[in-house]
């Protein structure tokens, strides 16, 4: 045996590692060759010219496992032969796809911007509606109200601190149950103005309830909620990163909170909106015993047992609730329980407004997808020649059909990426936090289905070109070099246009419907004609101004000193305004007449006002007289109703002159009518109202004072301040603002929405706009001949035109007929965001076919006009 | 049956064969071709019946106390090959045309 030096030993361990990459078939002879060639360089060039030709050894290892066309097919079906194809078929794509960059582009951009959308929708929905509230165990977590199933509408009303109390000592299902009363307060730091923060009065078991731990302090304790007790806080963590800058030493420290120093006992962990927004929470310090079982202010939470359910604990509230009847006729009877889901409750609002925007992005994707597809059909059909070469020379038609799918499926995955990334910017941009109460996160989860939708969306936007080519006779394609299936007729594609434009047709409509509503919402007869009119709201310390005469008197000098302002024309106060969330109900009785069986049938909204107030919101009078100064305590005690209240419980007789009771044993004699007014909502109709004059009851400790400018464009804000601090410097005035802005927080969220599907509009038009121009553009390319021979046997351009033109308007008619039927057939899923108009209106209706016929009119004469400039002699020529 | 492609490396790697190179070393040094370049080459041609390949005689190799070397040489087909190569790869020419007239 041969010796064999140390280096050919080393070496040709290399190579046999290699050899372990070659077909076995080979694999001897291969180690043979190369041990050979390494012997021959050791012996003629020496060790390190030898290594260096071995290097090259791995390389011809992984070639040799290569396929050349020679070789034995790997037999059909067997799973390297479909990832080999599969490659080679990403590869095609790849190339093809960068060789076309205009398309390219515009395909991925148009499906990355519907990807983009859904994606947000879907990040704000399932944040939103499908992901649990992140606290402990939320779904044991219940919104609690009392139903009065014999009113109306009113399935959701407030509660009595009294009842709320007897639900918890009474109820088997519920762990615990904590009532709550939102409230706006004033922050006063050191000299500085006071602003406003929306707060939250809650009983002390209010968060471990919800099952949140503060992030630093404490929770509220039973000791807090104490009649009596010292004044505590509980910051939101925005709000102490907002004032106080995130200072760790927070805890302790007292703040000036409506005048009343309160300590700041804990911060709450970043998170949602504990409910409505909340900045901070204080805790209710009320005594049940003392509240009044017919003062209905108060929501509540509860939290199950573990092992109950919600119609258990409703069974099991409705039962205390039927007891409470029989023990307090006077104020209980037909009062039922009602318990809702929580994460439901918060998300009630919005939940329908995004179902029903997901739904249109959904359209809007669809839209993309069709128009894609016919981008893919005509691409498909300029390559027809090669495919059908390929087919000629073997290729099988379901290769020609993954070929096309791949190339669409890398435009997809590309525009889910590219989507993915618009998707945060929209969910920033568009979706903004305040209104949604709870923000779109565009997480992994929304990644996951921005690669779903890229998918499915490739499947439906690829899968009609590949089997059209798939499809064509090949034959016919190779004799016509490429122009087979072009005869002028648009076909698959015209029915793709046709689609997008019926498509379009819905969306175009929804946002017409949405603008419609949004006029009809600024149209509404609101009860006041002052949207200009100025508020500042004044809270009076209860422990500066005990007495209501002492408050009495302070609304006069406000009054008065606001009046004489230069620019103000005339001022009141109220305690209530309206839209801005706060009203108060009462139920009262009427002299002369029997109460009815349960009293909440005469109940009504009431307001307490100093004259000038029905002046300076401009609220008319429709008979008799407003309130004056001189309707004080020494004077007959009267009252102003609005003609709802006349309209319902005077139907036949004349109010003015009779007498209503709410308090004790005082009587109000009905002194004028006044207009209704929307308190609630700009949505919401007219209820009846009844107003008290300040001077004649008990008048609340805050008050709106309300005052008409001679212009608009004054600013008395300061001047407002400048006043107050004359009369009390320590009082704080929260923030001053005209009255429209609350008309116009009611409007936000349809204008929001109609915004939304404006945009969804836009992009549909834009899209079917696009679509058309392509098709008619190519069925004009395809009929240059026949264009020829018209106009060579004296067709006019006028007439090419028409006939172009007319071609398109086939295609637009028969989408826009089938999208208004989508539309009407759509129209009641949307009926709950419209106001005052029906989903079926002829107004949006003719707006959205006129809009979508002007469009497509534009689209198609383009190419018609090209059409009419082609030169007859020419193009016979050239067929 | 259709041609194969030949690219400019195939086109050295036949022309080195045809100059009388015969082992993939040799072949190497000629071509002035990486090893990993030359011997997929090989391989492929060699499939393609552009080139046929056997072992030296084993007592040849045992005399001179080494393994067996396999040579190369260039079939029919390769010999055509290479004319369309020359044929298509100007400067190809260029560099071994001067060799070929000393040879």
């Amino acid at each position: 045996m041969m010796r064999r030096p140390f280096t050919y030993r080393g070496l040709g361990a290399g190579l046999r590692v290699c050899a372990a990459m070659v077909p076995t078939a080979d694999r001897d002879r291969w180690l043979e060759e190369w041990r050979a060639e390494l012997w021959h360089a050791l012996e003629g060039e020496g060790a390190w010219s030898a290594a260096r030709r071995v290097l090259g050894a791995p390389r011809d290892a992984i070639w040799s496992r290569r396929p050349t066309r020679l070789d034995t097919p790997t037999p059909p079906g067997s799973p390297r032969r479909g990832l080999d194809a599969l490659m080679q078929d990403l590869r095609y794509a790849v190339r093809s796809l960068i060789r076309r960059p205009g398309f390219t582009i515009t395909a991925v951009l148009m499906l990355a911007v519907g990807i983009g959308t859904n994606a947000a929708l879907f990040g704000a929905i399932n944040n939103a509606l499908l992901e649990p509230l992140p606290w402990s165990e939320p779904d044991r977590l219940l919104a609690l109200y009392e139903d009065r199933p014999h009113q109306e509408g009113r399935d959701r009303n407030s509660l009595s601190l009294p009842d709320i109390d007897d639900w918890r000592s009474r109820s088997t299902t519920l762990e615990s149950l904590a009532a709550f009363s939102f409230a706006i307060m004033s922050y006063t730091a050191d000299e500085t103005t006071p602003v406003s923060l929306v707060g939250t009065e809650v009983e002390w078991e209010f968060f471990k309830t919800l099952g949140v731990v503060p992030a630093l302090g404490r929770d509220f304790s039973a000791a807090d909620d104490e009649p009596g007790a010292a004044g505590t806080v509980m910051l939101s963590h925005g709000l102490w990163h907002e004032l106080f800058a995130g200072d760790e030493d927070i805890v302790g420290r007292d703040i000036v909170l409506d005048g009343e120093p309160r300590t700041v006992i804990g911060v709450l962990p970043d998170g949602p909106a504990y409910y409505f927004n909340s900045r901070l929470w204080v805790p209710l310090r009320l005594d049940p015993a003392e509240q009044h079982r017919g003062n209905h202010r108060f929501r509540a939470i509860g939290r199950m047992h573990a092992g109950a359910t919600i119609e258990s604990t409703r069974a099991d509230l409705d039962t205390i609730a039927r007891d409470l009847e029989a023990e307090h006729p006077d104020n209980n009877v037909g009062h039922y329980a009602a318990a809702y889901a929580f994460q439901g409750e918060i998300t009630r609002d919005i939940s329908g407004s995004l179902w029903i925007v997901m739904g249109l992005a959904g359209v809007v994707l669809l839209i993309v997808c069709a128009n894609l597809a016919n981008m893919q059909l005509a691409s498909a059909l300029a390559r027809q020649r090669e495919t059908a070469v390929r087919l000629a020379i073997g290729a099988s038609r379901r290769r020609v059909v993954t070929m096309v799918l791949v190339e669409s499926l890398v435009i997809a995955l590309v525009a889910a990426g590219l989507g993915f990334v618009l998707a945060r910017v929209v969910a920033d941009v568009a979706l903004p936090p305040p209104p949604w109460q709870v923000g779109a996160t565009v997480d992994g989860a929304a990644f996951g289905f921005a690669v779903i939708l890229a998918i499915g969306t490739c499947v439906i936007f690829g899968l009609a070109p590949a089997i059209r080519l798939a499809g064509g006779d090949v034959f016919q394609a190779i004799r016509d070099g490429g122009r087979a299936l072009g005869n002028g007729r648009t076909g698959v594609r015209g029915l793709l246009v046709a689609t997008e434009v019926a498509l379009a047709v819905v969306l175009v409509m929804g946002a017409g419907l949405l603008l419609r509503s949004i006029t009809a919402l600024t149209e509404v007869e609101v009860g006041f004609r002052n949207h200009a009119a100025v508020a500042a709201k004044v809270d009076l310390p209860p422990a500066s101004y005990p007495e209501a005469a002492q408050r009495n008197a302070f609304y006069r000098q406000l009054v008065d000193a606001v009046t004489a302002l230069p620019g103000v024309e005339v001022a009141g106060t109220s305690d209530t305004l309206p839209m801005a969330g706060s009203t108060s109900h009462s139920t009262f009785r009427i002299e002369g007449r029997e109460a009815p069986e349960n009293s909440d049938e005469w109940s009504s909204l009431r307001h307490i006002v100093a004259p000038g107030y029905f002046e300076a919101m401009e609220i008319d009078l429709v008979r008799g007289r407003t309130l004056e100064w001189s309707d004080n305590e020494d004077a007959e005690s009267v009252a102003v109703i609005n003609e709802d209240f006349a309209r319902q419980f005077f139907p036949d007789g004349d109010p003015i002159g009779e007498r209503v009771n709410i308090w004790g044993d005082q009587w109000h004699r009905i002194v004028g009518i006044v207009r209704g007014v929307r308190h609630y909502d700009v949505r919401v109709p007219t209820a009846p109202e009844v107003y008290f004059p300040t001077e004649q009851v008990a008048s609340p400790p805050f008050a709106w004072v309300v005052f008409r400018q001679s212009s608009a464009d004054l600013d008395l804000a300061p001047a407002v301040r400048a006043v107050v601090a004359e009369l009390d410097a320590g009082l704080p005035v929260s923030s001053v603002f005209p009255v429209s802005t609350l008309v116009d927080r009611s409007l936000r969220s349809t204008q929001r929405l109609g915004r939304i599907v404006g945009a969804f509009g836009t992009l549909a038009l834009v899209i079917a706009a696009m679509g058309l121009y392509g098709v008619i553009s190519y069925s004009v390319g395809q009929r240059r001949g026949e264009i020829g021979l018209r106009m060579a046997l004296g067709s006019t351009a006028g007439k090419v035109v028409g006939l172009i033109v007319g071609q398109g308007m086939l295609l637009v008619g028969a989408g826009l007929v089938v999208g208004l039927v989508i539309a009407w057939l759509g129209g009641p899923l949307i009926a709950s965001v419209l106001y005052g108009v029906e989903p079926t209106d002829l107004v949006a209706t003719l707006g959205s076919i006129g809009t979508l016929a002007v469009v497509a009119l534009l689209a198609s004469l383009l190419p018609a006009l090209r059409a009419s400039r082609i030169d007859p002699a020419g193009s016979l020529r050239a067929d | 049956m259709s041609q194969p492609r030949i690219t400019y490396p195939g086109a050295c790697v036949l022309q080195a064969v045809a100059r009388g190179c015969r082992y993939g070393f040799d072949i190497m040094d000629f071509a002035g071709l990486p090893s990993g370049t030359v011997y997929p080459i090989l391989r492929r041609y060699e499939k393609l019946g552009l080139l046929h390949s056997d072992w030296e005689q084993t007592d040849d190799a045992h005399a001179k106390g080494r393994p067996r070397r396999r040579n190369y040489a260039l079939t029919a087909d390769g010999e055509a090959a290479l004319e369309r190569a020359a044929e298509r790869f100007a400067l190809h020419q260029r560099i071994f045309a001067p060799e070929e007239a000393q040879g």
